[in-house]
């Protein structure tokens, strides 16, 4: 959770701002190529607040080491955007709420792709949930 | 709690201050957001730590502060990131 990002953007000299923006930019369009799904309001807070507040961006931005992160880094932006978005609540929450759809649709698949009495006998062996659990699962690796 | 790399020790020693100067520095209401580490079998107080992002605004504004501590801070910061073993 980004707790004082406004304090933080403020106190960035021109440089820094920079530096900033190149992440920025690149970590834009990275995050626009591995999480399509996320709405644009989502993508905005990681962009303003939460990308300062990771430590390897702030690091580099106010030092200009290129140790850990450098704007024409496709590897190491990708990593960090990937990161951002596995420790982002509110990204995590996009991503489920998009897949939900998917899955109700696979759901459905799953249940018509049965012949008739195929569903009762294995709800019977007690195996149908997992089954279709592992059908929704593969779609959604898939998708 | 990964990005909560530098102590009050590493600001005093950094900046040249006095236990006292780092102490009111640290009173500083955007700086309360730090972690305190668990206290050792000795007792005392656990040692806190902030990050480097919520640091540095803060320093920025005092007058003692150049840009060869900042230097310093972020070398700090990112020899405590890279660390295997961390304080957490």
């Amino acid at each position: 959770m980004s707790n004082h990002p406004r304090i933080t953007l403020d106190s960035l000299h021109k440089g820094e701002q920079d530096r900033l923006n190149a992440i920025r930019a690149r970590a834009e369009v990275a995050l626009a190529k591995s999480h399509p799904q996320l709405k644009s309001i989502t993508v905005q807070h990681l962009l303003n607040d939460e990308l300062l507040s990771e430590p390897r961006v702030f690091h580099h931005v106010v030092s200009g080491s290129d140790l850990e992160i450098r704007a024409d880094d496709e590897q190491a932006i990708s990593a960090l955007v990937s990161d951002l978005v596995t420790g982002s609540e509110i990204a995590q929450r996009n991503i489920a709420f998009a897949s939900a759809e998917l899955r109700a649709k696979l759901e459905q698949d799953f249940y018509s792709s049965l012949k008739p009495g195929e569903a009762l006998l294995f709800e019977r062996a007690g195996e149908l949930q997992q089954r279709r659990d592992a059908f929704v699962e593969e779609g959604l690796s898939r998708a | 709690m990964k990005d909560h790399t530098i102590c009050a020790r590493d600001i005093q020693h950094v900046c040249g201050l006095t236990g006292y100067a780092v102490r009111n520095l640290l009173n500083d209401p955007a700086l309360s957001n730090n972690y305190t580490q668990a206290r050792g079998p000795k007792g005392g107080n656990g040692r806190r730590y902030w990050s480097f992002r919520s640091l540095l605004p803060v320093l920025r504004q005092q007058t003692f502060f150049t840009h060869a501590m900042e230097r310093d801070l972020a070398q700090i910061d990112l020899r405590t990131r890279s660390k295997e073993h961390q304080h957490v």
